[in-house]
């Protein structure tokens, strides 16, 4: 439960502009991401849990599991590094 | 007991207008804040005439064609020479241009204005300022100190007084380190040897002491705001400077909305009871908290961009201080929302130059601004 909270307090300052570009509102750092980070963070937004998100990924792309588990942590890595998600939501 | 010096008003504005003085009127490649104020004034408050205080007939708002430029301008002696020129320029100036309120745009200057504000007060004339207490504690030297005492994070600053305490701090505090002068200029030093030729570069313009600070590579976030003097702030715009000049001068900014930056700020300005315009400058190293390096005690140059988004700072100011009853409303600057510096030529004459050399003071225009507004 906390780490939810955490992690929906962290995503709300998320603002998309289209489906490549994110603004942080209360770091205020622009982001272009990928269309697969933006189903990722759209996917955390709505809800998912980050084991959920191979799954998702995975019917999404039609890639197979393993591909899908890479691409997942890859990606929620590079967010975390970024700053675009704080390490709450980091697998 | 309030003496004005008795001479009337001699603008030819009408003898009732009053006026707002206004310095640091020049915008290049370290912009001062004065046209961004009187831009901002302007907008909400046309009926004003601008009165600005100038240091040099090449202050760029004096050729203006825009609303950021004086509609009077008097040469001023430098900040150096001290209160009592100050005053004596001044008396001149209320006498002739109706002043009721001063805002100095300057950081040297604040000073002098501080120790002139009884007179200025006798006198009918106003100025937003903080205490002499509180300018001294947030002063390059003792910000340091400060944030410690308010458990606030900060980068290492050593006040230093000569070559063998700047080397040894510098040692102390690991390479890459700020060279600064107590008052203006900053300077990277990676090694020694360039830590030396900083030194001797600010040296010779600032004098010793200088100071040391660790050098924190981050993002800056800046908030400027009004102090009530009691504690509260009346209002502030926080920005994220996303396009820096080679000096760290701003030149992009976009507003977030960070409690714990919010928070902060609350806490610096109940400290000090800072009365009046200020700026708190932060950096921000990734995994580290706000580190607050320096705190200005007037506008910034960026101030016409919240009073653009109908968060008027200024005038808010002008109305506090003059007691207006209805004050303007103000927005929240909503995060997102930005600001692009845009640099262009203004045409001149170089009889402009010579008027305001020779003589003292210019007028650059009497009834176009006013116009320009109606």
């Amino acid at each position: 439960m906390r780490n939810n909270v955490a992690k929906k307090h962290n995503l709300q300052e998320l603002r998309f502009y289209g489906e490549e570009f994110v603004f942080n509102t209360v770091s205020g750092m622009c982001y272009r991401i990928s269309s697969t980070a933006g189903f990722i963070l759209h996917s955390l937004i709505a809800g998912a849990e980050n084991e959920q998100l191979v799954d998702l990924v995975q019917a999404h792309y039609d890639v197979n599991q393993a591909t899908a588990v890479r691409d997942v942590e890859l990606l929620l890595n590079n967010l975390v590094e970024l700053g675009v998600i704080d390490r709450h939501c980091a697998p | 007991m309030n003496s004005r010096p008795s001479s009337p008003p001699i603008n030819d504005m009408g003898n009732n207008m009053k006026s707002i003085a206004i310095s640091g009127l020049h915008r290049g490649e370290n912009p001062q804040p004065g046209p961004s104020v009187i831009a901002s004034i302007r907008r909400l408050l046309p009926t004003f005439r601008i009165v600005g205080l100038s240091y040099d007939p090449l202050e760029s708002s004096l050729y203006s064609q825009q609303s950021d430029h004086p509609d009077v301008a008097y040469s001023m002696p430098y900040p150096e020479i001290g209160p009592d020129a100050l005053l004596e320029r001044l008396e001149t100036i209320i006498k002739r241009e109706n002043v009721v309120l001063i805002i100095p745009c300057l950081d040297l200057e604040i000073p002098n204005f501080i120790s002139i504000s009884a007179k200025l007060r006798d006198w009918g004339v106003q100025c937003s300022l903080p205490t002499k207490t509180s300018l001294d504690a947030i002063s390059k030297s003792n910000l340091y100190n400060f944030c410690h005492q308010l458990n606030i994070y900060s980068p290492e600053t050593k006040l230093v007084m000569n070559e063998f305490e700047l080397e040894q701090a510098a040692e102390e505090i690991g390479y890459p380190v700020y060279v600064k002068g107590r008052l203006y200029e900053a300077q990277l030093a990676n090694s020694k040897q360039e830590l030396l030729k900083a030194s001797n570069s600010i040296a010779k313009t600032w004098s010793w002491p200088l100071l040391v600070q660790e050098a924190l590579i981050g993002e800056e976030y800046d908030i400027v705001g009004l102090g009530d003097g009691h504690g509260s702030i009346i209002k502030t715009c926080t920005i994220r400077k996303f396009q820096r000049s080679s000096t760290g001068k701003g030149f992009a900014g976009i507003v977030v909305e960070d409690p714990e930056l919010e928070q902060l700020a609350q806490r610096i300005i109940k400290r000090l009871r800072w009365n009046g315009p200020f700026e708190l400058e932060f950096l921000k190293v990734h995994g580290k908290p706000h580190a607050l390096f320096e705190i200005n005690p007037r506008f910034p140059a960026w101030v016409d961009f919240p009073s653009q988004i109908a968060c008027n700072l200024p005038v808010r100011l002008v109305e506090g201080i003059l007691g207006t009853r209805v004050l303007t409303p103000m927005n929240t600057c909503a995060a997102g929302q930005m600001f692009v510096r845009h640099c262009i030529d203004l045409v001149g004459d170089v009889a402009d130059i010579a008027e305001m050399s020779s003589t003292g003071e210019r007028i650059i225009t009497q009834h176009k601004a006013q116009l320009e507004v109606i």
